[in-house]
């Protein structure tokens, strides 16, 4: 336990070791801080109130921008997953992590802990966006908590998915390309699961991960979503597990 | 202590080592010779848990690498060619991480320790990316130090250093092999592995085709050194005219030179004995029986 922790907070801190880890905690914020604004705005426009639909901050406002930050993350997971184990592998230092008193379970959890800690740094930065919502509407805090976890869970998804892809190449590049389009086809499923019908619609919503976080959007948990997340993330961990393992006995 | 049997790794069809069986016993500094490919990297791969083997076994301190590789991780300290290193990381934050997942109990002191041992404490708070080679090199010694190992395993660590570079870390190095820690490392340079080691083992095309002392392996050469006080003269048409004695080199002041096909060193000493003998010695080098045992040449 100690040696995952360890590890996980190495790699929290190897992302704020580089530019790339600010870049994307800055640009998550200003992007993020712009889709608040705008948001915001388009749910007090005059011409909108005036056609007689009180804006519900619960129901609509808040779903929607964690419903738009949520592709944020997933379109940036990549970026952020790339390098968990190809630059370890390239320049070598996963010969410390092998020859170390620690088994692959413990180097893949380490990690992937390490990896979520920064996306939960970056859902953090919208803190203050929150505060100013508290400030001058009356957000229900369940729904916004509810917000936070599934866009959480689906961050981590995504990271886990990153991570497999790096465990299988050196190339940070190729990881990032294999995720990118990977995260892209999950977001694409969701669309076509809004548009499809019968039982294909049904088929295509279990498939991606956005649907799954529409009724936490609401506010509302079902064990059937957490499940789905974190079986989730457990399969890709599982397949980096086995990579690594194979990775001892090739 | 170290034990090796039969250790086989292949790669698809490709053996890269076969049949490799040693031993070093506690204490002892073993220089692990061979050329480039010949199985020396793959082999401390496998005694460090990196890598599995095909077949055959590999012990430290009595414990079977796979079958408790955690407690066999905590007893070695693993240097690899390249160091393992994460160059964004501030030395002492590197350190004290390497502890951490070694189980080191207090990885603070651990890292002080260490990095006063291997001389780093004034680079202790820069960023390991922008230290030289040589300090690099060091780092990556004091994270294999760190959880205080009783084997050590180098894999040339002396590589793409300066000659100033090369001699401090020979020199720590030698200061390392004082204490009860077993160390094997692997290495080009023969002067290295003589300054340093006590015994060598030599591998090639994936065969270990020697190991014993320095002074044994020298001595396989079937050459001798004879340094008299006088009667240079007389005994070397005795040596030309022996059977046993293929060919003597006269080097001057007393020194001779003698290569031959079957065991006369007795017989040389009783024929010197009355012009005074000041030494009588394995007259190759290390070098020579490297060479003839890798490339079959000297």
């Amino acid at each position: 336990m100690k040696a995952t922790l360890a590890i996980a907070k190495r790699e929290l801190n190897a992302y704020f070791d580089t530019l790339i880890g600010w870049l994307c905690l800055l640009g998550f914020s200003l992007i993020s801080g712009l889709i608040f604004a705008w948001i915001v705005t388009a749910y007090t426009d005059p011409m909108a109130m005036m056609s007689g639909q009180a804006v519900d901050i619960n129901k609509m406002l808040i779903p929607d921008y964690f419903g738009t930050i949520s592709i944020l993350i997933l379109l940036l997971s990549p970026a952020l997953s790339m390098r968990i184990f190809a630059e370890d592998i390239k320049q070598k230092s996963f010969e410390l992590l092998l020859s170390s008193p620690i088994s692959s379970t413990e180097i893949v959890v380490g990690k992937f802990l390490g990896a979520c800690a920064y996306c939960a740094v970056l859902l953090l930065s919208t803190l203050p966006l929150i505060i100013v919502l508290i400030r001058y509407g009356e957000p229900d805090i369940n729904v916004l908590a509810m917000n936070y976890l599934s866009t959480f869970l689906m961050a981590s998804s995504c990271i886990s998915l990153g991570m497999m892809f790096s465990a299988f190449t050196r190339s940070q590049l190729i990881a990032l390309a294999l995720s990118f389009i990977s995260v892209l086809s999950l977001w694409f499923l969701f669309g076509l699961s809004q548009i499809a019908k019968g039982d294909a619609a049904t088929v295509l919503a279990y498939i991606s991960l956005l649907s799954h976080m529409e009724d936490m959007g609401k506010g509302v948990l079902h064990i059937k979503d957490l499940l789905y997340f974190t079986s989730f993330s457990a399969f890709f961990l599982f397949v980096s597990l086995q990579r690594l393992e194979a990775y001892r006995w090739q | 202590m170290i034990e090796i049997q039969s250790l086989t790794k292949t790669y698809g069809t490709f053996k890269a080592i076969q049949n490799v069986s040693f031993s070093v016993p506690k204490g002892d500094v073993v220089g692990f010779l061979g050329p480039n490919g010949a199985g020396k990297t793959t082999t401390m791969r496998i005694l460090c848990g990196c890598i599995g083997a095909s077949s055959g076994e590999a012990r430290i301190n009595g414990m079977s690498v796979i079958e408790k590789p955690k407690d066999v991780k905590r007893g070695i300290g693993y240097l690899p060619e390249t160091p393992p290193l994460y160059p964004n990381m501030i030395v002492q934050d590197y350190i004290e991480f390497c502890a951490a997942i070694k189980g080191v109990s207090n990885p603070k002191a651990a890292t002080d320790k260490s990095l006063s041992l291997v001389g780093l404490q004034d680079v202790s708070h820069r960023i390991i990316n922008n230290l030289s080679k040589g300090f690099r090199q060091r780092v990556g010694l004091a994270q294999a130090l760190v959880h205080e190992p009783s084997v050590l395993v180098l894999d040339e660590p002396t590589s793409g250093l300066d000659p100033a570079q090369r001699i401090e870390l020979r020199k720590l190095l030698k200061e390392l092999s004082q204490g009860d820690i077993t160390v094997i490392l692997s290495t080009h340079i023969l002067g290295e592995v003589e300054s340093i080691c006590n015994r060598a083992i030599i591998i090639s095309r994936g065969e270990i085709v020697a190991q014993d002392t320095l002074s044994n392996l020298k001595s396989m050469e079937n050459r001798i050194k004879l340094h008299v006080a006088s009667g240079v003269d007389q005994l070397l048409p005795q040596f030309e005219a022996h059977p046993a004695i293929n060919q003597v080199f006269d080097k001057g002041n007393g020194l001779i030179e003698l290569e031959y096909n079957q065991e006369i060193r007795a017989e040389v000493a009783k024929m010197a004995v009355e012009y005074g003998i000041l030494e009588l010695s394995p007259a190759s080098k290390l070098e020579d029986v490297y060479l003839r045992l890798t490339q079959g040449k000297v």
